[in-house]
Parts: structure tokens; sequence; C-alpha cells
């Protein structure tokens, strides 16, 4: 047995007993680790079938980015571990079934072959993935590629707009600024001359004006 | 491989605008739309003037591989939508600022999807096509939900956000099926490995299915018109403006590719879809319209109803046809930007001033056909224009309307589609009902007693403005032929679209 077979054989046994621990873990944490180390593992296979580039995208996008957010998420909130036999037994049938359907086709693909009409080329395994990929996405689909960063943008002003509620139409008050008011601001004394009483001055006798008390 | 950047000028141009107006916002948080609109306003000319500047008319030139395709009808397509932005927002900029839109960010989307338009106008490859396409219709999402508190705006955007998404999807499935036939995604390439196909490939002809049925769509072409009167009305007019002239321009551009080029083989599959949409559009276009009491939502039908037109014009499938639909749509353009520039002048009411009446929120926007009742006596400028532009859109004589009609209507009778032609003239006659009907509100009829509202003045510029662009309705309708001989030559310089 080669080297490559045996490091096959043992990054295969790896991913499936992760597998395996996906979905038969009852702590949520757990099933999410086993997940990280079934891409991880996933990801070292198909580096040994020479997809180096596939396989380090796996690496930073999946195991990077994704799980850490599912985990951040499974921490965040509060799940309740609980006893979930009667859960598996209700859906062991479907998927079951569902794990049966996807083994018959794999079989099949594997045992009737793969007809493509774009033959790979011939050296394809001495061509260096990512510089071919690189050329293919820097050089041919430049253009592209520069429209799916403007979509990108496109997508966050769009978020921006439609959430952002603190419009510049919008009154609302600075607490900062509120309390770093000092009197000098707001409270202007201003001396005046002493009242003197004039001939037209309003007459300060309408609280008792007969319409109001009248009826009495 | 390398090659050069200056053929891209154009949407560079857009691009530099767009980050500019990003960094204004960055340095300088509060300020209003004043200079966002500047900006873009000299960013759409100056991207006009390099478009001009870096392309020979004449001469049809493939960018970047065939990934791009720069030839005298992408010119003209590019040029009008350019254009077209232009006018919109001058048109609207005091609509803008009466429904509290006039921030920056609002030019950011407006430029986004024009330059998703320039893209799908001058691409000749799948992936920056539906790119493009995307980018076009990204920023329309929000833009028709950008009144944030209004019910109808937030209910159209959402309504279009999920039938886009879906028609994008359908689009995107066509092309892998594309794929799947031909084993490539250039046209170019499409073109000569489908030759020879028929309808008995089925790969291709499902792959035709689903790209029509995510271009009819975006065109609002019965039966996948659903989304267009509720949008028209819920969007802010502006947006409603844009949606109704500058995406169509680059989907028309995108159609009319495919069926010259990459999907020829299938003519007689295209002219069977494309005669149950076109006799579908007109004649909801035609009927519906006349039971809408909002402007805005019978705009939206005669929308649906010119869409219809112009794939009568498509359907037809040679050069002739194809050169009599770039014609009609730079009509129909025309036309719509006097509609609704009148609409934007109107006394708009904002989000804020929604009525609440038995619970339920309405919004009297200005913009139903009771508020044009006696518009003359008010205001005769807005009258006379809006009456060129019905006239126009209705396709009565003297106008620029009607020889867009008249271009697709003779192609298609000359080249044998005699049934077509007839149900086209039937429902252009029932059309021209709903027009006239506006007409006589505002020249022939009295304003109701205590309506005296008056109506805001409209500026200096987009009265100018709005002059010309009535003027030009008059004047290239009087002679159509310098338009249609534009268009005719364009594409027999181009020899493809």
């Amino acid at each position: 047995m080669s080297f490559s077979a045996f490091l096959f054989y043992v990054l295969a046994a790896i991913l499936l007993v992760s597998a395996v621990r996906v979905v038969s873990a009852r702590q949520p944490v757990h099933a999410a680790l086993s997940l990280v180390l079934a891409f991880f593992t996933m990801a070292a296979l198909w580096i040994t079938l020479g997809a180096e580039f596939l396989g380090l995208a796996l690496v930073v996008i999946y195991v990077g980015a994704v799980m850490v957010l599912f985990l951040f998420v499974l921490m965040m909130l509060d799940v309740r571990q609980t006893d979930q036999t009667p859960r598996w037994k209700r859906h062991l049938m479907p998927s079951l079934l569902v794990g049966a359907v996807m083994l018959a086709e794999i079989v099949l693909l594997i045992v009737k072959g793969v007809k493509t009409k774009a033959a790979l080329p011939e050296n394809a395994t001495s061509m260096e993935n990512t510089r071919e990929l690189g050329k293919l996405l820097f050089e041919d689909y430049l253009y592209p590629l520069e429209l799916v960063a403007v979509l990108l943008l496109v997508g966050m002003i769009a978020a921006i707009v439609l959430t952002y509620r603190q419009s510049r139409f919008v009154k609302r008050q600075e607490p900062a600024e509120q309390i770093a008011v000092n009197r000098d601001d707001r409270l202007r004394v201003v001396s005046m001359p002493a009242e003197t009483e004039t001939e037209d001055a309003p007459v300060h006798s309408l609280e008792r004006s007969p319409e109001k008390t009248g009826g009495h | 491989m390398t090659f050069s950047l200056i053929p891209l000028l154009p949407e560079l141009t857009l691009l530099a605008a767009l980050a500019l107006l990003l960094l204004m916002v960055a340095l300088f948080p509060s300020q209003d739309g004043t200079a966002a609109y500047g900006l873009t306003q000299l960013a759409l000319w100056v991207a006009l003037l390099a478009l001009w500047l870096t392309q020979d008319f004449k001469s049809t030139q493939f960018v970047m591989g065939s990934m791009l395709l720069r030839s005298a009808p992408t010119l003209l397509m590019q040029s009008a939508a350019l254009l077209a932005l232009s006018l919109t927002l001058v048109y609207g900029r005091a609509s803008l600022i009466r429904q509290k839109l006039w921030q920056p960010e609002t030019f950011m989307l407006f430029l986004c999807s024009t330059l998703g338009v320039l893209a799908v106008i001058g691409s000749y490859h799948f992936v920056p096509l539906f790119v493009g396409l995307e980018l076009m219709a990204l920023p329309l999402y929000a833009m028709v939900a950008l009144r944030k508190d209004d019910a109808l705006s937030i209910e159209a955007g959402l309504k279009y956000f999920f039938l886009g998404a879906l028609a994008s999807g359908f689009m995107l499935y066509g092309i892998s099926l594309v794929y799947g036939a031909t084993g490539s995604l250039g046209l170019l390439s499409i073109m000569h490995l489908a030759e020879g196909f028929d309808s008995s490939n089925t790969l291709l002809l499902l792959g035709l299915i689903f790209i029509l049925s995510g271009l009819a769509f975006k065109l609002s072409a019965v039966p996948f018109h659903m989304w267009a009167p509720d949008v028209y009305r819920g969007a802010p007019t502006v947006v409603a403006l844009f949606i109704s002239t500058v995406p169509k321009l680059a989907v028309v551009m995108l159609l009319l590719r495919l069926m010259s080029g990459a999907l020829a083989s299938l003519l007689t599959e295209w002219q069977t879809m494309l005669a149950l949409l076109a006799v579908l559009s007109m004649i909801v276009g035609a009927v519906a319209a006349i039971a809408q009491p909002n402007l805005k939502r019978m705009l939206a039908y005669s929308t649906i109803g010119h869409m219809g037109y112009l794939l009568l014009g498509a359907l037809v499938g040679n050069p002739d046809g194809f050169s009599a639909v770039l014609f009609y749509i730079l009509t129909y353009v025309l036309s719509n930007l006097v509609a609704f520039g009148v609409l934007l002048s109107m006394n708009e009411t904002s989000d804020g001033d929604a009525e609440n009446v038995n619970g339920k929120i309405t919004l009297s926007c200005g913009s139903d056909l009771k508020d044009f009742r006696g518009l003359y006596h008010r205001s005769p400028i807005r009258a006379v224009l809006m009456t060129l532009a019905m006239l126009s859109l209705a396709g009565v004589p003297p106008l620029l309307g009607f020889y867009g009609k008249f271009a697709v209507i003779a192609v298609a009778l000359i080249n044998g589609f005699v049934w077509l032609s007839i149900i086209a003239i039937l429902t252009s006659v029932i059309a021209a009902f709903y027009y006239l009907r506006l007409i006589r509100l505002m020249l022939f009829s009295n304003q109701s007693e205590g309506e005296e509202e008056s109506l805001p003045a409209i500026g200096a510029i987009p009265r100018t403005m709005l002059a010309l662009n009535g003027l030009v309705l008059l004047v290239l309708g009087l002679f159509p032929s310098v338009l249609l001989d534009t268009t005719v030559r364009a594409l027999a310089w181009a020899g493809l679209l």
C-alpha cells in the first residue's frame, strides 16, 4: 500500500466518523465542531487529489467563515439539551430513503461511467489549479469580476439605505450635548427698567369677568 | 492576454463617480443631495462624451476576447440610456426633494443601475450579461422601496424583489441549459455551435423558453406583467420613470441580440412565443388601462401595451424588424419621459402626509386622474406637454409615437404577419381611448369646485428641458426619417446586434 493510498484511507475514515458525529452528537456545538472537522478532512482529501485551490477555498470559506458564524450563533442561542430520541425515530425513515437514493445515484454514475462533452485537457494534473483559475478570473473574466464587485457594493448600499433609520431629516436628542450645556448657552440675564404705570396699560381684572361669575 | 481599458471609459466614469459619492458621504455625512446630483449629472455627460470619443461609429469591434461588443447599435442604446437618466434626474429633482429622497444614496443607486444597463447593452457573453442584469435590477428593488415609511412603497419593493429574483432564476437556469446544449457561454461561439440546431434539440429549446421568460418579466410583457402596475404606483415617481425607460433599453437590446445571433437557429420557436407575448401584452395593455383611476398605474399598463408592439416588431426576425424595434423603443422612451416629466412636476405629497381612512392608509399622491381635471386652466404648459406625450404614446399622426407604431406594424405586415398586425391596429385604437380621456380631462373639463390646489412652479431648467423634449416629439414626428435612418444605418454598419 503506497503512502497516498494510506493517507486516503486515514482521511476517509476520519471524514466518515466526523460526518456521523455531525448527526449523532447530542450537543449542537459538538455537532458543529464535527462538521468543521469533516470540512477540514474533505479539504485535505481534495488536496491529495490535486485540487489544491478547491481545498484551500473550502478551508478559508467554510471552515474559516461559515462555520465560525455557525458556532457563534449556536453559542449565542441558549439551546437546551433535550432528549431527542422520538425525533430521531420520526426522521429515520425519510433520511434512510434519501440516503439510499443518493447512494444509488452515485453507484450508478460510477458503474455506468460519466459521459461529458467537454473532455478534460490531457495534462490536467500537471497544470497548477490556482494559477489557471487566477488567469481565467483576472484576465478572461476580469470584466464580469469587476461587475460582481460592484454588485456586492450595491447590496451594501441598498441595505444601508433601506435600514438606516436615523434620517438626516429627523430631529433627535443628543444626550451628550444636553449634558454638556452650561448656563451661558441657555440663559441671558437682561436688565430691564422698573415698571411704570401708564394710562393705556391693560386692566388686570379679567379673573372675575361678568360672564364667568354671572350665574351666581 | 492584454487589452486596453479605453473602450471601457464610459463604465469606468460611472464607477469613478460612484466611488467619489461614497467618499463624499463618508467625509461629509450630513450633506443633502445637491452635490451628489451635480456629480451624477457630470458623470453621465462625461460618460456620454467618452462613449462618442472612444468609439468609431462605423466599425464593430470585440473587446476583451469576445466578451464585449462595441458597435453602432450599442453606442446608440448606451447613449440613449445615459441621456434618459440625465433627463429623468432633471425632471425628478423637485419631486425627489418633496419626497425627502434628496440624499446621495439615491444617486448612488441610480448610477449602479445605469452601470448595469451599460454592461448589458455592451456584453457579448452570458456571464457579464447576467451579472449586468443583476446589477441593473438589484438597485431597482431598493429604489422602489426607498420611501421607507410608505406601506405602498415597501409592498411594491418586496413584490418586485421576489418576482425579480424568480425571473433571474429562470434566466440563469435557461443560460445553464444553453450551456449544456452548446458547451459555451460566449454568444459568438454559441452562434457557431448552435448552427443547424432545431427544436428537436430539447435542451436548447428549454433554455430559450426559460431565458425568454426572464426577459419577458423584465419587459413586463403579459403574462409576466403582474408586478408592473403595483411597482409603478408604489415607487417614487422618479424611480417609476427610470424603470419604464432605461432598463427597457438594455433588455430590448439583449432580446434582439439573442434572437439575431446566438439563438437564431430557433427562429420559428422565437416567433411562436413572441407572438403570444405580443398579442396578450397588446390586449391587456389596452383594455386594463381603461379601468385605472391612477395615472401611474395607467402608464404601467401603457408600458405593457407598448412592449407588445415592440415584440411584434421583434418577432419578424429580420434586420428590418430589428431596426424598427430599436426605433420603437427610442420613440417610446422619448414620449414616456415627457409624460412622466409632467407627472413629476405635479404636487406629489410625501410619505408624511398619508391619510388614514377607516384604518386603511391611503395616499393622495397627485397622480390620480382626477388631479388632472382642468389642468389647462391652472397650468397651460403642463397640459400642453402632457397632451403631446399622450398623443405620441397613443400614436396620433404628426407625433413621433405614430411613426414608431407605423414602422413596427408595417414591418409585420410586409413579412406576412397579417393577423397580428390587425390585432395591433385594433388594440391601438382601444388604447387611444384612455390617452384621449386624459387629454379631455385636462383641456375640456372645468376644475371641480373647492379644489383650488396650487401647483408648485417648475424650475427653469426642467421647464426648458421638458419643453425641448416635447418639441423633439413634434419635430422628429415631422421628420421621422432622421431617427429611423439612424437605427437602420447603425444596424447595417454593425452587421450584428
